[in-house]
């Protein structure tokens, strides 16, 4: 028994990356401070993305003034579906998605009027999201869930997060939404990890905070060895986006479009450590098994 | 990064070492009293004026160095040298001579004292003593009716019943101790104190002489002064009962019973008075004290906090505060970075615990607690009525105003609060940390809030109980070098790259596979 712990205390030290040396060896070395906000700033990243040919979810519209809304919202109100939200949000707060039929906006099943909409849209930029700074909002293209993610569970929307250093992939995952999560994404709020083996593209098991399953919870589908699609697409388009940014080790989020295929939404200078238990896999000993030059 | 890591080590260990090889060498030099327990030393200067014409002579008593209290001579001036004998167990000083105009006597000693307990046993049984050698201390005398029928009558009344010497004891001692105190000089008897049911320290000994004498338990006065910063007039007056060859301190007017605390200087045994002088002068006389600094270490000192305190009027709890954020702020990253608990931010637990350290622990923790609660509660109808950032913040202090005010005013009704306690620096404290509070628990839900507060609050304990040791903070007052240790300490906590403790429970599993 004494000898199990004292063999999983030291595979732990040996495998697992720490909050401490991820910031002193990777984040503080490889990303200079003065470039996070091309990660912190929804808008600023998509500038880049969109200037250097990153496939990403086009951008309909920026509001940076209450002034300017009315003008922004003729110009984007054309589209039948969007998203709204705040630049500098975190955790998926203040997204707003909105689907037009005929003349009328819907927020879900529930119809919602213009000048509501443009309520959220001041609030955005009066800072309500993102904690008294002002802000901007962005409003952009709907991305509508590839099928491959209904296979497994079909509400919400997933997606995937590489974590690359120097511009080589070096974990990643798929991270899906739950009935508890309420679909959200997110690991902390109740969603699905799951690894992805980075050489073969396909799933491991789902982590869901507490144990790794086999199959989703909810709707019992299988999960483990289902092979990703595109997976060699979402692979480069990581590559090609960690190589963009000035910033050397990131987390690239990446969604899934069911006709245009991968497209990056953001990218992360600061990724979570959940992904070593999501893969199974220590960072550390991830990290010794790609080659940087 | 190998060669950066290596000077940051460097650098960090010279300065651990720099302070601790200073810290030592102040040890060794500063000798005497490597005590960093705030002791009791005091600087005690009898001053007698004489004024008039004619010949005088004074008489006093002066302190004998025992095993409770250390006593050295600083100076004595006046017209004539004072001269020294032994009177039974007690050491008079006299000065004589004539007198023309005003003349001064100044006569100085330290006093360094130990409290003392003694515990009876409480199976000792009582057997009047009968003693020839100890007769004076059971003789009746003109202040100390021994023997009168009232005195009798009381002392069997409390006594009866009672076997044990210690039972005995305390009956005579809880009676004298029950009676009202009044402050007079006064010479009280034992008698009339007993019929006035009222009296300063002298009757209450008197009172308390007669009552053990008349058991047979053999009792004596002992005279001297409460040592504490200032000048007064005022001498006092105490009681020794004999148990088993020792004689055991009874203050009945203060309330030590078989204990007699440091700062009680002890001059003369018997039923004496102080000072004797012959008449036909005017005579004045006032005792100043001042206490002076046991853990003094002013040799080699980089910056001698003490002296700075005591010369430069600097309040000692801003100064101690102060030096005592950089000890808080490095345990905080302890608990942080190698045990892996999370915090609001870095500084507010160590602010929380000084600030503890001034509203006391329960009542502190009372208020921080029911202001958490209160933001948690309106952070609900805030966020769902959209207000922004700023004004729900504004909105939260106010909150906190009104929670602090019926909180305080509680407090203060149940007196769980100090009416003086100082809380403007507290409230400033409360309304940083009810800010924090309420971002988080617009970011992340009142759970994840309240789970940060309770890791936060047990952080801020852990902190407290350092911070609020005496030994501690004399320690870092004392030797404020002990900051670039610090400093060193935290270089290389922030260059440690080890797992976090909580890590080994959130990634057991990676390995486990």
């Amino acid at each position: 028994m004494w000898k199990r712990i004292i063999k999983t205390i030291r595979n732990t030290d040996q495998q697992v990356m720490g909050m401490n040396q991820r910031n002193l060896e990777l984040i503080y070395p490889n990303n200079a401070r003065r470039y996070y906000k091309y990660a912190d700033d929804k808008c600023l990243a998509k500038e880049i993305m969109e200037g250097k040919g990153v496939k990403c979810p086009k951008t309909y519209g920026v509001v940076e003034k209450i002034g300017e809304i009315e003008a922004v919202w003729q110009m984007v109100s054309q589209w039948p579906m969007l998203v709204v939200k705040p630049a500098k949000g975190a955790g998926g707060k203040g997204i707003l998605i909105l689907k037009r039929e005929g003349e009328q906006w819907m927020k879900g099943d529930k119809p919602i009027s213009e000048s509501h909409i443009f309520t959220h849209i001041a609030n955005i930029i009066f800072g309500v999201f993102s904690f008294g700074d002002d802000d901007r909002a962005l409003i952009e293209e709907y991305v509508v869930p590839h099928e491959f993610f209904a296979e497994i569970y079909a509400s919400g929307v997933p997606d995937f997060r590489i974590i690359l250093l120097k511009g080589v992939p070096v974990m990643g995952m798929l991270r899906m939404p739950t009935a508890r999560s309420g679909g959200k994404a997110n690991l902390h709020q109740g969603g699905l990890g799951i690894g992805v083996d980075m050489q073969t593209g396909r799933l491991k098991y789902a982590y869901d905070g507490k144990q790794h399953l086999a199959v989703h919870p909810d709707s019992g589908r299988d999960i483990l060895n289902k092979p990703v699609p595109h997976w060699k697409e979402l692979l480069a388009l990581s590559i090609q986006t960690a190589l963009e940014f000035p910033l050397d080790y990131l987390g690239v989020d990446l969604v899934m479009d069911k006709a245009k295929g991968p497209m990056v939404m953001e990218v992360n200078v600061r990724p979570g450590l959940g992904i070593q238990l999501a893969n199974q896999q220590g960072m550390k000993e991830a990290l010794n098994k790609i080659d940087i030059s | 990064m190998q060669n950066q890591n290596r000077v940051v080590r460097i650098v960090a260990y010279a300065l651990i070492l720099l302070s601790v090889i200073w810290i030592a060498v102040r040890f060794y030099v500063n000798k005497g009293g490597v005590d960093l327990t705030p002791g009791h030393k005091y600087q005690v200067t009898y001053e007698f004026e004489m004024r008039g014409e004619g010949d005088y002579w004074v008489n006093t008593y002066l302190p004998i160095t025992s095993p409770r209290q250390t006593v050295e001579v600083i100076s004595s001036t006046g017209p004539v040298h004072g001269v020294m004998s032994l009177h039974g167990e007690n050491k008079i000083m006299r000065w004589a001579g004539s007198l023309f105009g005003v003349s001064t006597i100044h006569h100085s000693f330290t006093h360094e004292g130990r409290d003392i307990e003694f515990s009876i046993d409480s199976t000792l049984q009582y057997l009047p003593v009968f003693d020839l050698a100890l007769g004076p201390e059971l003789k009746a005398t003109e202040y100390i009716q021994t023997d009168h029928p009232k005195i009798t009558r009381l002392s069997a009344e409390l006594t009866q019943g009672k076997e044990s010497l210690l039972t005995r004891l305390r009956a005579l001692y809880d009676f004298v101790y029950e009676i009202p105190a009044i402050a007079t000089s006064e010479l009280t008897d034992a008698l009339t104190t007993l019929e006035q049911y009222e009296a300063s320290c002298n009757g209450k000994s008197r009172l308390l002489a007669a009552l053990c004498r008349n058991q047979r338990i053999p009792t004596r006065l002992v005279g001297g002064l409460i040592l504490e910063e200032g000048r007064k007039k005022t001498s006092h007056l105490w009681t020794e009962v004999y148990v088993e060859g020792l004689w055991v301190p009874m203050d009945a007017l203060n309330g030590h019973f078989a204990s007699l605390p440091a700062h009680y200087l002890e001059l003369y045994r018997g039923d004496e008075f102080l000072i004797t002088r012959r008449g036909g002068i005017e005579f004045d006389y006032i005792y100043d004290i001042q206490r002076e600094r046991v853990n003094h270490y002013p040799e080699l000192a980089v910056l001698d906090l003490w002296s700075v305190i005591d010369e430069a009027d600097i309040p000692h709890d801003m100064l101690q505060m102060l030096l005592l954020l950089p000890l808080g702020a490095f345990l905080v990253s302890v608990c942080k970075n190698v045990i892996g608990v999370k915090t609001f931010g870095v500084f507010l637990p160590v602010l929380v615990s000084l600030a503890l350290i001034q509203t006391g622990l329960v009542s502190g923790l009372v208020l921080f607690t029911s202001i958490v609660i209160v933001v948690a509660l309106f952070s609900f109808p805030l966020e769902k009525w959209g207000i922004q950032y700023t004004s729900k913040i504004a909105l939260m202090l106010i909150a906190v105003v009104l929670t602090s005010l019926f909180g305080i005013n509680l407090l203060h009704s149940t007196q769980w609060l100090d009416a003086s306690a100082p809380l403007f620096f507290p409230i400033i404290i409360l309304t940083i940390i009810s800010e924090r509070f309420a971002k988080k628990v617009e970011e992340e839900g009142v759970k994840m809030a309240m789970n940060l507060y309770i890791q936060t609050i047990a952080v801020t304990l852990f902190i407290y109980f350092i911070l609020s040791s005496a030994i501690i903070q004399h320690f870092v007052m004392t030797f404020p070098e002990s900051i670039l240790t610090l400093a060193g300490l935290n270089l290389l906590l922030g260059k440690w790259i080890g797992l976090r403790l909580t890590e080994y429970h959130r990634f057991y599993q990676v390995t486990n596979a």
